[in-house]
């Protein structure tokens, strides 16, 4: 009985030890701070299309820095974000349509957390354990007009046992029939990510060397994407001039009782993506959860930062590169109206977006500084894959456009895989057998 | 000529520390503190803190963001720190400090919607509960997100709606960020609890399942995989569970779930010691003495010290399990009437909680 008592006292007195006052044990402690990868696009992008010069690719990618070896959980779209490319047609600022993506996953053998159970040959594959579907809706002025889907989006490229060649058996290009103007094509699942830049230029725009610069950050990385091909006669109005952007929503719920909620609830929209870099360079820190949440058409709240911006007064103080005068009108017409007698459409409201001439027919000979270059074709008329838009930015932000000679840049030309010659254009994703070419004995296959 | 060779060594080998010294003082202060990276890792701290349910990390990140807050505790470049901060003073239940730093940032970043989760986890666990719950409203409008999500879960889980509150759960697990295998693991074991208080053993096993495949060894997936198959009859399985689980993540919980589990198979020795260390280990578990009190009620032991912290414990915060341990002491103590005004202040939000239904029976059974 002593003995039971002295070890008793023992283990109190040890439990005491390790116990320190100020432990949380009752709250649960939810999760504060949460990033949301599926419902944050990485890059838009507007071009008429180089093979089907009558039609126009809107392409906008999601989920950052997928490492290709994403398993077991692997990457998809988001069953609960609604995802939407939008267009303006008359320059006022509003939608005048929208293609709305919505995906379901969907588990084959639901006894297996498995992404497959075997190769993977083609999209349909028996083996595609978690395969996801999607459906495209076009809203025109808030009316339904077309239903496309459902469609299976491409698999991940898990590796050479998983997915062998992959991109070899099926494209997973869907067609389907267009409210006007015949055909059109879609596409979703995984791709390289497009974007190239050297992510280094943000930290030397705080002072270091500009030309210490040049490697592709992105290289190596995936991303999902969604691409949508489709007859111009389908996208414009009078003007050849279109505004597109691309948002992501996910539905609220409620703390009290107010009916009966579901997953498609009301929508609030959590991020939007038009002009590349509006957000890491035009935008101030405390604006960002404002910018995310609001639209074009009140875009007006943000003209301050446009007109006089940050970036070439710190470029200024570091680099001696003198800031050009404000307010900066020019870069107005870049990120905000459109260049006059190239991409602004009459009667315009300032509205940040992607503004495509869809009359620029494409040419044989594509310049990646674009209209810099006087390639009038690229960006910012719309975007296209190879454009070099770190270099545009920088280039227009020390005052390019007002006939400042410069020929700043971060180095970075090209992506680091080359973009296919028809529909999705995007370069395959990359295998997980070989992540970022670290492995110096890559799998046979892909 | 040796000596002369050792003299010049000593003398470069001064230089180069006097050298050094200069130098590592130069660097030391020559880089400005990143208050951001402060900031991000105080809340890896609290996440660790989660995990292993060692209270150190949450006073390695008050220590560390109030290091990183000293220089400059008001500019714009510390605002993340200072919400970091307020985490912290939530996970060391210090609800006031973090609702007061929580209205600050509020006024700087009135968008930002992490602001309203720390003033709505501050009121909702001082029992202030409308103003808990406009706070979480406000965070879904501005984002919906997996914080949000969960947080309109508990919400909806405190006025016994768990069907709502299960598909909040959802959307929270589905929104959370593939590679953030803790949050999933998180997410999915809340709603493996909400199918448990369901009585959806099944359900509950999934989720539970599904938590410990994201992250295994998850305490919440543990802990709640345990509790399913102690109410399918597998008393030994749980006890198996929860004894690996007290070896790296202890909690009083934990200590007083494996004694009752013990007890009822008649391991009364065994059972005693858990007991032994769930008293103590809630001895000094200074912010949450309802929960002693709660423990020590339900083993009929000490209930006039039990009354006195519930009371004690209901000066400080009225939310319903604090009601509810007061409610229970009384009812021990023999105060009936006492007893019944607490547990109908328990019971004012709609909750469905098993133990605060089974106490208010009792209660109210005593006519």
């Amino acid at each position: 009985m002593r003995k039971k008592l002295f070890v008793l006292t023992l283990v109190v007195l040890l439990a005491g030890l390790v116990m320190v006052p100020g432990r949380a044990s009752s709250h649960r402690e939810a999760p504060l701070i949460s990033s949301d990868p599926q419902a944050d696009t990485t890059d838009v992008y507007a071009f008429v299309s180089p093979d089907a010069p009558d039609t126009v690719t809107l392409i906008s990618s999601w989920i950052p820095f997928e490492n290709p070896q994403g398993g077991p959980n692997f990457y998809r779209f988001g069953d609960n974000v609604l995802y939407e490319m939008k267009i303006d047609n008359n320059g006022d600022g509003v939608e005048d349509i929208t293609y709305q993506f919505r995906f379901t996953s969907q588990t084959r053998n639901p006894d297996t957390f498995l992404y497959n159970t075997g190769p993977i040959l083609s999209p349909d594959s028996a083996n595609r354990n978690l395969f996801q579907t999607y459906t495209v809706t076009r809203i025109d002025n808030g009316r339904t007009t077309l239903t496309a889907g459902p469609m299976l989006t491409m698999p991940d490229n898990v590796g050479p046992a998983s997915t062998p060649g992959y991109g070899g058996n099926g494209s997973g290009v869907y067609e389907y029939n267009e409210v006007v103007g015949g055909r059109a094509r879609v596409f979703a699942g995984q791709t390289d990510d497009p974007f190239f830049l050297d992510l280094r230029v943000f930290d030397l725009l705080y002072g270091a060397n500009l030309s210490e610069a040049g490697v592709d950050s992105l290289a190596g990385f995936n991303v999902h994407s969604i691409a949508l091909q489709v007859p111009k006669a389908a996208l414009r109005a009078g003007s050849p001039i279109i505004g597109v952007w691309a948002t992501a929503s996910r539905p609220a719920t409620t703390t009290r009782s107010a009916g009966s909620e579901t997953s498609s609830g009301s929508f609030v929209q959590v991020s939007r993506l038009g002009m590349p870099l509006v957000n890491e360079v035009v935008l101030p820190l405390g604006q960002k959860d404002k910018w995310n949440a609001s639209k074009p058409a009140d875009d007006g709240q943000f003209l301050q930062y446009v007109t006089n911006p940050e970036v070439p007064k710190l470029l200024q103080a570091i680099y001696g590169l003198q800031a050009p005068a404000t307010p900066r009108n020019d870069l107005v017409q870049v990120f905000l109206t459109g260049v006059p007698g190239l991409n602004q459409p009459p009667g315009v409201k300032p509205a940040e977006m992607l503004r495509l001439n869809v009359d620029v027919l494409p040419t044989s000979n594509p310049q990646r500084l674009g209209v810099l270059a006087g390639d009038i074709q690229g960006f910012p008329n719309g975007r296209r894959l190879a454009d070099d838009v770190i270099d545009i930015t920088l280039q227009a932000a020390v005052g390019k456009l007002l006939g400042v000679n410069t020929t700043l840049g971060d180095g970075v030309d090209r992506n680091d895989v080359p973009f296919r010659s028809s529909f999705p254009y995007l370069g395959l994703p990359h295998s997980g057998g070989n992540p970022r070419n670290l492995n110096p004995n890559p799998p046979r296959g892909n | 000529m040796k000596s002369n060779l050792i003299a010049v060594l000593i003398v470069v080998a001064l230089a180069a520390t006097v050298g050094m010294a200069n130098w590592r003082e130069r660097h030391r202060q020559a880089p400005r503190r990143d208050v951001a990276a402060d900031a991000r890792h105080a809340e890896e701290l609290l996440r660790q803190a989660r995990l292993t349910a060692s209270p150190r990390f949450a006073v390695e990140a008050e220590g560390l963001l109030t290091r990183a807050l000293a220089e400059d505790p008001a500019s714009p470049q510390t605002y993340e720190a200072r919400r970091a901060l307020a985490s912290v003073y939530l996970s060391r239940h210090r609800f006031r400090d973090a609702i007061a730093i929580g209205e600050q940032s509020r006024t700087e970043r009135p968008l930002d919607p992490i602001n309203y989760g720390i003033i709505g986890d501050g009121h909702l666990e001082l029992g202030d509960y409308q103003e808990a719950f406009d706070a979480f409203d406000r965070m879904m409008q501005l984002r919906p997100s997996a914080a949000a999500y969960a947080r309109v879960a508990y919400a909806r889980e405190l006025q016994g709606d768990l069907a709502a509150a299960v598909t909040s759960m959802t959307l929270a697990a589905e929104a959370t960020a593939p590679d953030d295998r803790e949050g999933l693991a998180w997410a999915r074991a809340q709603l493996g609890e909400l199918y448990l208080q369901m009585g959806s053993r099944r359900d509950a096993k999934r989720e539970f399942t599904a938590a410990s495949h994201a992250f295994p060894g998850h305490p919440f997936a543990v802990m709640g995989y345990a509790k399913t198959i102690a109410a399918e009859g597998n008393l030994a399985g749980g006890i198996d569970a929860l004894t690996e689980l007290a070896a790296r993540a202890p909690t009083p919980d934990v200590y007083a779930r494996l004694g009752e589990w013990l007890e009822r198979m008649g391991r009364r020795d065994e059972a005693e010691r858990q007991y032994a260390l769930a008293e103590s280990a809630w001895r000094m578990d200074a912010p949450e003495p309802k929960n002693l009190a709660r423990f020590l009620a339900d083993r009929g032991r000490k209930v006039d010290e039990a009354v006195a912290i519930a009371e004690r414990a209901a000066e400080e915060r009225h939310d319903i399990f604090t009601d509810d341990a007061l409610a229970w002491t009384y009812y021990k103590a023999g105060r009936i009437d006492e007893a019944k005004r607490a547990i109908a202040r328990a019971l004012r939000t709609g909750t469905k909680d098993r133990e605060i239904l089974g106490h208010a029976e009792a209660i109210c059974g005593r006519g």
